[in-house]
């Protein structure tokens, strides 16, 4: 049975202008694996800044035995447990925490390979999951050293240290670096498994960020892969990502079945969220007159590797007709927030602040620094994600750019002397999680994680890949420190207003 | 043939006269970058001996020169013209090479002043002007080799002390693309190593390992594309070359 109640929640987004609402009663969901309820091919769910709509496009999906939304592993998850359809195909920490409330920790979410901060602590023990609760984290165990594409060991061009190890996974006899399994334990949000068709198309065979390196290629297909999928780009495909979250996450025994591979794959190709309605209950796209990008059929509809840093097709299109013509002035509190979202978009797509130390943008030919918008990187139209592969090292993760975590694992990474190094940050890296270096073992991409997309925000904080932004405001927050951009508080508010409504 | 013999002895005559003329001064150097803003785009500078020389203006990955980093030094090497932008000579043809350890003395970015302005940008700051409605950037795939296919060498060049091809893209999807044609029994990649003689005299080497490894990544590249790794032979030579930026290359050689 799906399960709601309703339930009053602050509305997230400080400093936006949504925080004039007051706390409102947003309605609560949660898919419960083996729910058996039919997915429809159009629903919506309420969040803090209105509705996220979700499309199905092929029609109702019929979720009795469907191996995306039933245990088809070993610990009572299914891959809806930290997929949900209400939070962007993605889960918030605020749900998480929730269940461990209402379940006092038996929600298969809580399982201990991944969902507690290491298997060896007291699982019984809300502090054990700490890092799912507070910021919607699992832990993601990566081998050490990094394994190739088949799965053989690779020499990785650095060294690794464990500095700081608050949830003493990464020194444990059996699960640290040098223990029986050989990982290193990095926690990172579940990503969005919706809108998949944009980061999943085979991409071109060089990488286009001109390193000259290979693109990796899909083994079942002899594709290219775009190597958008996953925080560190490891998975070549969703076929792959899937094997690997029923082995880890679901922790399946054996393979996944071809038919039922083949079931999730297809789920996951053809559903689209986003935003659909704001606060006041009123639609945001899908209509004449309003912005062509927003909600989740102009998300089926969009076309695929459209490159969106120009004004012949911008990413998230135009929000023009939301402008409020020089000398008026809004006529209520929904008029001025569309305005606002309007100039929003001016921040994110036209305003340029000097973009500096960034692996995998500023070598990309651009200089360093650059002085360009934010659309520059977040290009690809529809998800503002990167049209080649993705991996870029903004400071999320790494000192000294990355926001302080004592909760987190820090570790010293020395690269090798032969090798090329991490262009702005060196051979000694201090880093929370080394990102695509713990799949490709190269020093110059420690830190790089894959954007993701910027579409359903409202319904699933927190943000960044470690869940360092509570909230879009902070989200803005980092990039405004991290780049100092200096943005007045009139583009912050219009920034996060704009973000909300993807 | 009357007639071309002729046409080269014109042509010999005019070099001669051209010859006469002051020497161009090519200049290498090591220095830091500078980035002056202007009310268009970025322009890069970088000082030597006195003089400011121009390296170019903030553009996008299909520029012709890359521009360098704040936070590194890095190798010039380029011909003094008379002309002159952004408060600095142009240098052309002009090579840079960021050289890879940090240094955070380079660290000068000058404010935007009426004095230097950048007009003849492609691109400002901002998103691109527009793109075609079909929203790519490139253009037609080349035509495919035709046979007979021959012995072949493509040199894939690098920056100075670098090891991964950066902007080399279109020559490894020449050698690519005559591979995949040919499918020959043999693709030679051999790596080499340069150095380059300074203005000042001295001679700046490459890291003994350059021409190893920009051998072997260059053979992963190819067998990620799909060439056969038992057709590849990896070799490379330590030995310094002292040169142009030529020099510092990958040679693949396809034999079919």
């Amino acid at each position: 049975m799906r399960w709601m109640t309703l339930a009053a929640i602050g509305v997230a987004g400080a400093g936006a202008f949504a925080v004039a609402a007051a706390a409102a009663d947003i309605p609560e969901y949660w898919w419960e694996p083996g729910d058996g309820a039919p997915l429809k091919s159009s629903e919506t769910y309420g969040n803090a800044f209105g509705q996220l709509g979700l499309h199905n496009a092929s029609g109702d999906i019929t979720t009795k035995g469907h191996p995306f939304f039933e245990a088809i592993g070993t610990n009572g998850r299914a891959c809806v447990t930290c997929h949900q359809p209400a939070e962007s195909m993605s889960v918030t920490a605020a749900t998480i925490e929730r269940r461990w409330n209402e379940t006092k920790g038996k929600d298969p979410i809580f399982a201990a390979i991944d969902g507690s901060n290491c298997p060896n602590l007291p699982q019984g023990e809300k502090a054990s999951h700490s890092l799912a609760i507070d910021r919607g984290l699992f832990r993601v165990a990566m081998p050490w050293p990094p394994k190739r594409q088949d799965g053989t060991a690779m020499e990785p061009e650095f060294s690794i240290e464990v500095v700081r190890d608050p949830t003493g996974c990464n020194t444990h006899p059996t699960y640290g670096i040098t223990g029986e399994q050989k990982s290193v334990s990095v926690y990172r949000r579940p990503r969005m498994a919706a809108n998949l068709k944009y980061f999943t198309a085979p991409g071109g065979g060089l990488n286009a960020k001109n390193l000259g390196m290979a693109t990796l290629r899909d083994p079942e297909t002899g594709l290219h892969s775009q190597m958008n999928l996953m925080s560190d780009a490891r998975a070549v495909s969703l076929r792959a990502q899937a094997r690997d979250a029923a082995a880890n996450h679901l922790q399946l025994k054996g393979p996944l079945p071809e038919a039922q591979l083949k079931q999730i794959v297809d789920f996951e190709t053809q559903v689209y969220a986003g935003q659909q309605s704001d606060r006041w209950g009123r639609q945001l796209g899908g209509a004449a007159g309003l912005p062509e990008a927003l909600g989740p059929k102009a998300l089926a509809d969009g076309r695929v590797g459209v490159l969106g840093d120009n004004f012949g097709n911008p990413v998230f299109k135009s929000f023009d007709m939301w402008r409020i013509a020089e000398g008026k002035t809004a006529r209520d509190e929904q008029e001025a927030f569309r305005a606002s979202v309007a100039r929003g978009w001016d921040v994110f797509f036209v305003r340029p602040f000097w973009i500096r130390d960034a692996m995998h943008i500023n070598t990309v030919g651009l200089g360093n620094p650059t002085k360009r918008t934010c659309a520059t990187c977040h290009n690809m139209q529809m998800t503002g994600m990167d049209l080649s592969a993705g991996w870029v090292d903004v400071g999320t993760t790494n000192v000294p750019w990355a926001n302080e975590s004592p909760e987190l694992p820090l570790f010293k990474i020395t690269c090798k002397t032969d090798v090329p190094p991490h262009l702005y940050v060196g051979r000694t890296i201090y880093t929370q999680d080394p990102g695509r270096a713990l799949a490709s073992g190269r020093c110059m991409d420690v830190g790089s994680i894959v954007m993701g997309q910027f579409r359903g925000l409202s319904s699933r904080a927190p943000y960044f890949s470690n869940g360092s932004a509570k909230t879009l405001r902070e989200l803005v927050d980092f990039y405004d420190r991290r780049f100092n951009i200096k943005y007045t508080e009139q583009e912050k508010t219009d920034l996060v207003n704009f973000l909300s409504v993807l | 043939m009357k007639k071309i013999v002729q046409t080269s002895l014109i042509v010999l005559a005019a070099g001669a006269c051209l010859g006469a003329g002051p020497k161009p001064v090519e200049l290498a150097f090591v220095a830091c970058p500078i980035l002056r803003d202007t009310a268009t785009v970025p322009c890069w500078l970088t000082e030597y001996k006195g003089q400011m020389y121009y390296l170019g203006i903030q553009e996008d990955s299909a520029a012709q020169v890359y521009p360098p980093a704040l936070g590194h030094q890095a190798l010039i090497e380029g011909t003094v013209t008379g002309e002159e932008i952004c408060g600095g000579k142009v240098l052309k043809p002009l090579k840079i090479s960021i050289r890879p350890e940090l240094d955070p003395t380079c660290n000068t970015l000058l404010p935007a002043s009426d004095t230097h302005k950048i007009t003849f940008n492609r691109r400002g700051p901002g998103p691109n002007v527009a793109r075609p409605p079909g929203g790519g950037g490139r253009g037609p795939a080349p035509e495919a080799p035709k046979p007979p296919f021959a012995v072949k060498d493509v040199p894939i060049l690098f920056d100075f002390d670098v090891m991964t091809p950066g902007r080399s893209g279109r020559a490894i999807r020449e050698a690519f693309d005559y591979i995949t044609a040919s499918k020959p029994r043999k693709v030679e990649i051999r790596g080499y190593r340069a150095a380059v003689k300074l203005s000042d005299g001295k001679v700046l080497a490459e890291q003994p390992f350059v021409a190893e490894r920009r051998a072997k990544e260059l053979a992963g590249t190819f067998e990620t594309l799909g060439v056969p790794k038992e057709s590849i032979v990896v070799s490379w030579s330590d030995k310094a070359e002292v040169g142009d930026f030529n020099k510092r290359r990958v040679v693949v050689t396809i034999r079919p």
